[in-house]
């Protein structure tokens, strides 16, 4: 076997390499950007805009954190690089003579993704606060909107690709060999399970949590022009 | 009767570099497997083909190959899923020996870098060790070495670098995740086992006969393991500070 | 072929023949004691006839029913072995067999474990207590697993893929043996000092059975013609469930597991017939009286719709089963589409074990060729006319380890004999003289007859008359075996093993029809139909021997029960 020990560490081959769904995707991401950062939403009848909870300044490290996450990283090596397309040896679309060096070189960064991971878990409880607030907006009232229960859905959602995440699972009890070792072992071999079973669907909750933000996004931006597609459910005095 | 037509690859590098595909009818009867076909055709029309086979059970993962394109058991591939025509080539990540057949010496040389089984010292035998420390483990030992991961590995199959394979990483991950055993095997993961080059795109979990999860449980895991030895100063201090039980 | 046959030599302490279970174990023995060890497998390594064994270990750890001891386990083993069985090894495995699992457990191997952290230890046919030592329904795989790991890292060299033509005799001494590698299509010689066969069973020369492509008696010929003698050839254990359809998995075992775990048998009425067959012990009776009652079911016209009976697990619910029978699941989803937590199972006997085997020393496990050792399925004496499920495993275990100890300690105190050139190059010319162009008769067609026929005249039930039949057939086969040839080379030609192993077939084969026939009583798992019961007349064991020419027949009374040992045994069972 031929040993490829010697390339360096900081080469990164894969990213020359013409693309046009890498660089589509990259024009697109900086599109969004603009509009993010250009035209920011202010919160619309107690409905704060996920994008900017609590600040549009986190957007880069949440973006970090979605960029590092395992279910994206194998998305991107698959159909932005084709390392490899697909698992079929008639459509791998991988060749040998393709410079390769995985994570050792500019990926290795990928390695963070547990930093980026704390940022995350710092700011889900903000998401169910901002539900919070849309509930009580009305002052003297609880309200229950359809804008509300979106904005549950979306840190359920957030949640679920955060508690799943590969990262997390190693941290909370990934990493421990002897349960019956520790404080409340039964309890913790059951989180760790529960993780693990959340896991299995990690891809699912990346893709699916990434539309709902933005869906929610355009819903919160299309209040604001007016459309009318709000509806309260009920509204009591409290 | 139903009939299927059965292309297999013939080569033996030794002796030629020719490479064929040889058709054969084969008549196909119910619940028959791909490895069936093989053995009707070896059995009355050529007997010259060679394919590795054991248990014929799914147990013992001698009979991989691609069929269709698709890294498989052939004795847990039916042929009324394979369809009329079956294409069976060897795995191609490996040298060919003959036919079927591939030299898969140099997983067994990598299987002999990995440090063995050590107990922690305190360990007495016989070992109390209680069920809920031993479930993670055990889902790696249903590996039954068939190398159909590795085959589809890209990291082995089309780049040939150093990386040991999901098969060992599966193995690795047994023995670290042993509640008795006292090495870390995955700083060697990180430098002589190029554990880096892998880029997680899960071919090797899909092909798994036995259902291992292998990205997610055996290499992913690992990875993390290396990122708290590696990649991770703050939690490395943290874990120092706590050794020294201020 | 060239002109003059080209081999390379290689030397070793101890050479070991299969790498199953007790070959592995006995090469982790031989390097502790400091020799040095090749094992040859005739498949990779990792991939013997061990994994597919699905129930446990047998040995009275006491960690479940702390009652049990050794003794039990003793008399358990000597009982259903009907008495035919050595009293000495019987006790050995029955004492030894709690230290080899713990032992197993050291080089890693992780048992499912009771509430207390203890080796769980599961039920089965025909032990007293709960006994068996298990990991899942895949403790085989977990065994050779750890063996295969301890060995490698011990050092032990691993030849894999080589199938052995012939043990050499020198002086009444094994010296070695004659390699064919099929990967690189040439000839070995190893010179060894002490020689283990391991290779395992015959179960192949049966059509239905749940033995793997190994198990052709190779390592049976190889040991008779080297100068060992063989016994109790007669006795093959029918395991009573066996997958029935579709019929390209016949014979594929279902666990007795299934049975322990609590399934019951069923025939087409929906009776679960073995509450008849047997009252006390019912579907946990001994293998070879479930195996003939299924039979008889089946015969009786009370059978399944593809021939079988029924056996049923899945009132015990999806989740037990899932995690105590996994592989029984995903057995039957992928073979047969059917979810064995809603569905019942069809099951039928099927050839699973052979008793008999290399006669060896119970102590030493040495044959009567100086430096030949035999453990495993391919020795005899241990298990009589009847094995217990989960012996075999700790037969491996400890028979292998002794092997591996006795032939370390002969092999460090003696030397080389060189092998005989002229022998060798004879041997390899036998063995290439098989590649032929023109005219020749097929292996398979040969192999698939004499398959066939054993399983229609030398099955379950026997009788004189299909017996000679049988004989007739074999006796034909082996006038035409002469002219088997195949085309190709060397190099990983299947069709030239065939023709090897039809070889060691049709020697087993006969052999065994012989024994059979002989045996004119029932008793274990030979079962007579002209004669129906125990006679205390054939308290003696069949051995066969081969003078270089010709293999001839002598007997030899079962040894005796000493006293101390006789008082283990339950007053309701009458010796004889």
């Amino acid at each position: 076997m031929m040993s490829s020990k010697k390339q360096s560490r900081f080469a990164f081959p894969e990213l020359f390499e013409f693309n046009w769904r890498l660089w589509s995707f990259v024009l697109l991401l900086l599109m969004s950007g603009a509009v993010l950062f250009l035209n920011p939403v202010s919160p619309y009848l107690g409905y704060t805009d996920p994008f900017y909870s609590p600040t549009v300044l986190v957007i880069p490290v949440v973006a970090l954190f979605r960029i590092t996450c395992y279910a994206y990283r194998k998305d991107y090596y698959r159909h932005v690089f084709k390392h490899p397309l697909a698992c079929k040896a008639d459509i791998r679309g991988e060749k040998e003579n393709r410079p390769y060096s995985g994570e050792r070189s500019f990926f290795a960064l990928n390695n963070f993704h547990r930093y980026f991971l704390y940022v995350g878990v710092a700011l889900l409880p903000f998401f169910y606060y901002d539900f919070y607030i849309s509930l009580v907006y009305y002052s003297g009232y609880f309200t229950l909107r359809l804008g509300s229960i979106i904005l549950l859905a979306n840190a359920l959602l957030l949640t679920l690709w955060t508690v799943s995440c590969h990262a997390f699972r190693h941290l909370t009890g990934g990493h421990i060999e002897c349960y019956s070792c520790k404080v409340a072992p039964n309890f913790r071999k059951k989180f760790y399970l529960g993780q693990s079973f959340l896991n299995a669907f990690h891809e699912d909750f990346a893709f699916i949590s990434l539309a709902f933000v933005i869906a929610v996004d355009i819903y919160i931006r299309a209040l604001i022009v007016g459309l009318p597609i709000d509806y309260t459910f009920f509204k009591v005095l409290i | 009767m139903n009939e299927a037509k059965v292309s297999i690859m013939r080569s033996e590098p030794a002796v030629s570099s020719e490479v064929k595909f040889e058709e054969f009818k084969v008549p196909v009867v119910e619940g028959m497997v791909v490895l069936d076909a093989v053995h009707y055709i070896q059995n009355n029309i050529d007997t010259t083909i060679g394919v590795r086979w054991n248990c014929k059970a799914a147990r013992c993962g001698s009979c991989a190959a691609e069929i269709n394109g698709s890294p498989r058991l052939m004795c847990k591939t039916r042929m009324e899923d394979a369809g009329p025509e079956v294409q069976i080539k060897p795995m191609r990540a490996f040298p060919v020996v003959k036919d079927l057949v591939t030299d898969l010496s140099h997983g067994y040389e990598v299987a002999k870098k990995i440090p063995p089984f050590t107990p922690r010292p305190e360990m007495k035998s016989p070992y109390k060790i209680q069920q809920i420390d031993i479930t993670r483990s055990k889902e790696f030992r249903l590996c039954i070495e068939c190398f159909l991961c590795m085959d589809v590995c890209h990291v082995i199959r089309e780049h040939h670098s150093d990386y040991f394979g999901p098969k060992h990483v599966v193995k690795i991950a047994a023995l670290d995740l042993h509640p008795a055993d006292s090495v870390d095997r995955s700083e060697l993961l990180h430098n002589e086992g190029g554990l880096g080059y892998c880029d997680i795109t899960k071919c090797c979990q899909e092909v798994c006969p036995e259902g291992i999860r292998i990205t997610d449980n055996a290499i992913i895991p690992e990875k993390e393991r290396i990122v708290d030895h590696v990649y991770d100063p703050i939690g490395r201090l943290i874990r120092a500070a706590r050794r020294r039980k201020w | 072929m060239n002109s003059e046959p080209d081999f390379t030599t290689i030397k070793v302490d101890v050479l070991i023949i299969g790498a199953g279970g007790a070959g592995l174990r006995a090469a982790i023995e031989a390097r502790s004691l400091g020799a040095s060890v090749a094992i040859l497998s005739k498949s990779l390594l990792g991939k013997a006839h061990t994994v597919m064994a699905e129930g446990g270990i047998a040995a009275s750890l006491g960690n479940v029913d702390n009652k049990d001891n050794w003794k039990v386990h003793f008399a358990d083993t000597y009982v259903e072995g009907v008495f035919l069985g050595n009293y000495r090894m019987s006790e050995i495995l029955a004492k030894e067999a709690p230290d080899r699992v713990y032992e197993l457990e050291r080089y890693g191997a992780l048992f499912d474990r009771t509430p207390g952290g203890l080796i769980s230890q599961r039920a089965f046919g025909a032990h007293t207590y709960r006994r068996l030592c298990h990991v899942g329904d895949k403790t085989g795989l977990e065994l050779i697993r750890t063996v295969q790991e301890k060995s490698v890292s011990s050092g032990a060299k691993v030849y894999d893929e080589l199938v052995i033509s012939k043990i050499f005799n020198k002086n009444g001494r094994a010296i070695g043996a004659l390699a064919l590698s099929m990967r690189e299509g040439k000839f070995y010689v190893f010179s060894a000092k002490a020689v283990i066969v391991a290779t395992g069973g015959l179960g192949r020369i049966y059509k239905v059975t749940s033995n793997s492509w190994e198990s052709t008696g190779d390592g049976h010929s190889l040991a008779v013609r080297a100068g060992a003698e063989l016994m109790d050839m007669e006795m093959v254990q029918f395991h009573p469930t066996g997958m029935v359809y579709p019929p390209a998995v016949r014979g594929l075992l279902v666990t007795e597991g299934v049975r322990g775990d609590g399934g019951i048998l069923l025939n087409n009425k929906g009776e679960r017939y073995m509450l008849k067959y047997s009252p006390k012990k019912k579907e946990l009776d001994a293998r070879d009286i479930v195996a003939r009652a299924n039979y008889n079911e089946i015969i009786e016209g009370r059978g399944s719709e593809h021939g079988g009976v029924y056996l049923d697990i899945s009132y015990k619910g999806k989740k037990f089963i899932m995690e105590k029978l996994p592989s029984m699941y995903m057995q039957y989803k992928e073979f047969a589409g059917i979810d064995i937590t809603k569905e019942k199972m069809e099951v039928a006997p099927t050839t699973h074990y052979h008793m008999g085997g290399i006669r060896v020393d119970p102590d030493t496990t040495q044959t009567r060729v100086e430096g030949l050792y035999a453990a495993g399925e391919v020795a005899s004496g241990l298990h009589g006319a009847n094995r217990l499920g989960g012996n075999s495993l700790a037969d491996i275990l400890v028979f292998g380890r002794r092997a591996g100890k006795y032939a370390a300690e002969y092999a460090l105190k003696s030397t080389y004999l060189d092998v005989d050139e002229v022998e060798v190059k004879d041997e390899i010319k036998r063995v290439s003289s098989y590649l032929k162009s023109g005219e020749k008769q097929n292996p398979y067609d040969l192999i698939e007859k004499l398959r066939t026929t054993m399983s229609e005249k030398v099955g379950i039930i026997r009788e004189e008359k299909h017996l000679k039949e049988a004989l007739d057939i074999i006796r034909e086969i082996k006038s035409k075996s002469g002219t088997v040839g195949v085309p190709g080379g060397l190099r990983f030609n299947p069709g030239l093993i065939a023709c090897l192993e039809l070889d060691n077939m049709l020697l087993s084969a006969e052999l065994l029809v012989n024994s059979a026939i002989e045996r004119r009583e029932s008793r274990g798992a030979h079962a007579r139909k002209d004669y129906p019961d125990r006679s205390k007349e054939f308290m003696k064991n069949f051995i066969y021997e081969y003078d270089g020419n010709k293999i001839s027949m002598t007997t030899a009374p079962v040894p005796k029960l000493p006293a101390e040992l006789e008082e283990l045994i339950p007053k309701e069972e009458v010796i004889g």
